[in-house]
């Protein structure tokens, strides 16, 4: 009874927390968007006064990770200039490098993507499919990380095929999502069939139809891989924080592997059986520490 | 060592998979982008632009849905070394267009005017979205070629001209053509 209470708080803080990540960063009308315009046209008024004013920075901006791939390859100036001139620009840098230290707990609390995860828990069980204790996500998810990279190439300067990036983003269609949710449709016409793919993929199969609702998150998302890997880097130095599981509590119950929504957890059999993390996936959601009923498995720090 | 050759198989396959999704992906977008929509980016003032061609017909399947709609997001830059206020015109445009115009990220968009209510100072960006609803294609090659054109307000001078042409892919004897970059 006592776990299904800290597990019923627990959820509530999780959707309170998504649904603050979507005020903060969804569109352009996001409280962090709005607050750091404000900040930098007060700051630095006659530098940047002139592009903030008309130009509207939004989520897809801030944290696009293909703008900066591009001005890396054909517009270093601008790299230097708008990632670290103005961070409306740098916020997909600062949350890898958070992430370094403490994981992508972006990802799991405040990504407004996120909430197909809870969209899905309300869909019934039995229309929904299950890959927890089936699949590595791993290898799929840096392989489109390598090739979404890849299309940025300077051999396909020129060719549509480097543009799929805008098509294929999870955070454009959470913005046009909302959007739509408050009557504005414009976001969904004339989109691109590449757009509808990705809608299908992230909101539908990979979302409310997933167990988990991550699907997107896992195998698709690159600014989520990149976090991700920088958590996996990150956890071998001592003050990092990560989460761990402590072997002699755990009774390979398998609770945390059936709800994880990541498929970051794995019972193993090696010369014997033990509970595993991939931190290549996990996105520090916590589902895990508050249903776990021996309390083995703990965020913090070493 | 056959669970270890199994699982670098499982790990090659699973990074190639993944690679295939984005590349897969972009060469389908690319295929039918002409016939569904474009986001493209230009500087004014400019005497020379390159032309939009959009080929109605040949979209994918988003285009199942929504077959009628073209759409373009024109990202401008005001490279002159002064302000600017500036207005849109669309220019020959037949009646079965129906053109629906909106600010992409842009502050002070007037929707009915056309025009953007703000200076544009020196480096400024603004965007505008353009949605074409056509209205009985007809069996002409061409259904639409005009100019979309941005012109300061206060001197009524021309700052960018950019041609637009429609193409009916599904007519005979339709031209081939692409837009410009992304």
């Amino acid at each position: 009874m006592k776990r299904k209470i800290i597990w019923r708080k627990h959820l509530v803080k999780r959707v309170g927390f998504l649904l603050l990540g979507t005020a903060m960063f969804t569109g352009s009308y996001g409280l962090v968007m709005t607050g750091m315009t404000h900040l930098l046209l007060a700051v630095e008024a006659k530098r940047f006064g002139s592009v903030l004013v008309n130009s509207v920075p939004t989520i897809h901006r801030a944290m696009c990770l293909r703008m900066p791939i591009d001005w890396v390859i054909y517009r270093p100036e601008f790299f230097i200039s708008r990632t670290f001139g103005n961070p409306l620009y740098a916020l997909i840098f600062i949350l890898i490098a958070i992430s370094f230290f403490v994981g992508p707990l972006f990802c799991g609390w405040l990504c407004p993507a996120g909430l197909t995860e809870h969209l899905s828990r309300l869909m019934p069980s039995r229309l929904k499919f299950s890959l927890a204790g089936k699949v590595d996500p791993a290898p799929l998810r840096y392989g489109f990380l390598i090739g979404y990279i890849f299309v940025a190439a300077p051999m396909f300067r020129g060719t549509p095929i480097r543009s799929i990036c805008c098509s294929y983003c999870n955070w454009t269609w959470t913005e046009h999502v909302w959007e739509a949710v408050f009557g504005d449709f414009h976001g969904f016409i004339a989109w691109t069939s590449a757009g509808l793919i990705t809608f299908l993929l992230w909101f539908l199969i990979l979302g409310i139809f997933m167990k988990g609702g991550r699907g997107f998150c896992i195998f698709l998302c690159p600014a989520g891989a990149l976090m991700n890997l920088a958590y996996f880097l990150g956890k071998h130095i001592p003050f990092a924080w990560k989460l761990k599981v402590e072997k002699e509590k755990c009774t390979l119950c398998g609770i945390c592997v059936r709800e994880c929504p990541t498929l970051a957890l794995n019972i193993v059999a090696k010369s014997e059986k033990t509970l595993t993390i991939n931190h290549h996936v996990c996105n520090l959601c916590m589902d895990c520490v508050n249903l776990c009923p021996t309390n083995a498995l703990k965020y913090g720090k070493g | 060592m056959a669970v270890k050759s199994r699982a670098a198989a499982i790990l090659i396959i699973g990074v190639l998979l993944g690679f295939a999704i984005p590349v897969g992906l972009g060469v389908y977008h690319s295929m039918v982008r002409g016939g569904e929509s474009y986001h493209l980016f230009y500087s004014f003032p400019s005497e020379k632009a390159r032309p939009i061609i959009f080929r109605y017909g040949a979209g994918g399947i988003a285009k199942i849905l929504d077959p009628n709609t073209l759409g373009v997001t024109i990202s401008l830059t005001n490279v002159d070394k002064k302000p600017h206020m500036i207005g849109f015109k669309l220019e020959k445009l037949p009646p079965n267009i129906h053109v629906h115009w909106s600010g992409f990220h842009t502050k002070g968009f007037n929707e009915e005017k056309h025009l953007i209510e703000r200076v544009l100072g020196p480096r400024s960006r603004a965007g505008v979205h353009l949605t074409f609803f056509i209205e009985q294609a007809g069996d002409k090659p061409v259904i639409y070629s005009g100019y979309f054109k941005v012109y300061d307000l206060k001197t009524g001078d021309t700052l960018l001209k950019i041609p637009i042409k429609i193409l009916n892919v599904k007519a005979a004897g339709a031209e081939a053509g692409g837009g410009g970059r992304r």
